[in-house]
């Protein structure tokens, strides 16, 4: 049952994927990989029920805050064109 | 059979979610300009990603993992409507205006504040 669950959210971020190759502007790519990253954050959540380890826990957390200053970043480099400003 | 509920409403929890991921990413396919896929992209997403997160919750095995569940919950919470928000904005700005629209009063208050 939790296989179910880990190949449905695959794939969600497999359709992220597609956004991001295709997506006519830089914002779409942005959106999407966003979206992306939190499904691979709630991936390596489920997957730490499957593997019974608690280290997939402390690895998505991090994961989470690394993709937040992430997008951003993105965002503010998108806005001004440099990022000290 | 407390634990068989257990295992129920965890999957019930995980279930959801998955369905509201996959309608989500749908809509950042489907929706025709960037505005509506942030929010196809946000809302329906948080939402999914905390179903499934508070089904992990349920079925923790001890209550240090489910404390972990909970704090991803709350950063999820906290950072991803955030995140939407300073995208959109760094859109505004850029100049890339929304289709399907009749009248847009932020551009009307930024054009008045410069002059």
């Amino acid at each position: 049952m939790i296989y179910v669950i880990l190949w449905g959210l695959m794939l969600a971020a497999l359709g992220g994927f597609y956004r991001v190759v295709v997506g006519p502007t830089v914002p779409d790519r942005i959106v999407a990989a966003d979206a992306m990253t939190v499904l691979m954050t709630t991936t390596l959540a489920t997957l730490s029920i499957v593997f019974k380890n608690g280290v997939f826990l402390d690895i998505a957390l991090a994961f989470a805050i690394l993709a937040f200053a992430d997008v951003l970043i993105m965002a503010k480099y998108f806005e001004h064109g440099e990022l000290h400003k | 059979m407390i634990q068989e509920m257990r295992f129920v409403v965890a999957y019930l929890f995980m279930a959801i979610g998955v369905f509201f991921s996959l309608t989500s990413v749908l809509g950042i396919i489907r929706l025709p300009d960037v505005y509506t896929r942030i929010h196809a992209g946000t809302k329906a997403l948080t939402g999914g990603a905390l179903f499934v997160l508070a089904g992990g919750a349920i079925l923790a095995p001890s209550w240090q993992a489910s404390a972990k569940f909970v704090l991803i919950i709350v950063f999820f919470l906290i950072t991803n409507p955030l995140s939407s928000h300073a995208i959109a904005r760094a859109c505004y700005r850029h100049g890339i205006k929304p289709e399907l629209i009749y009248k847009d009063e932020y551009g009307e208050k930024i054009s008045n504040k410069k002059e």
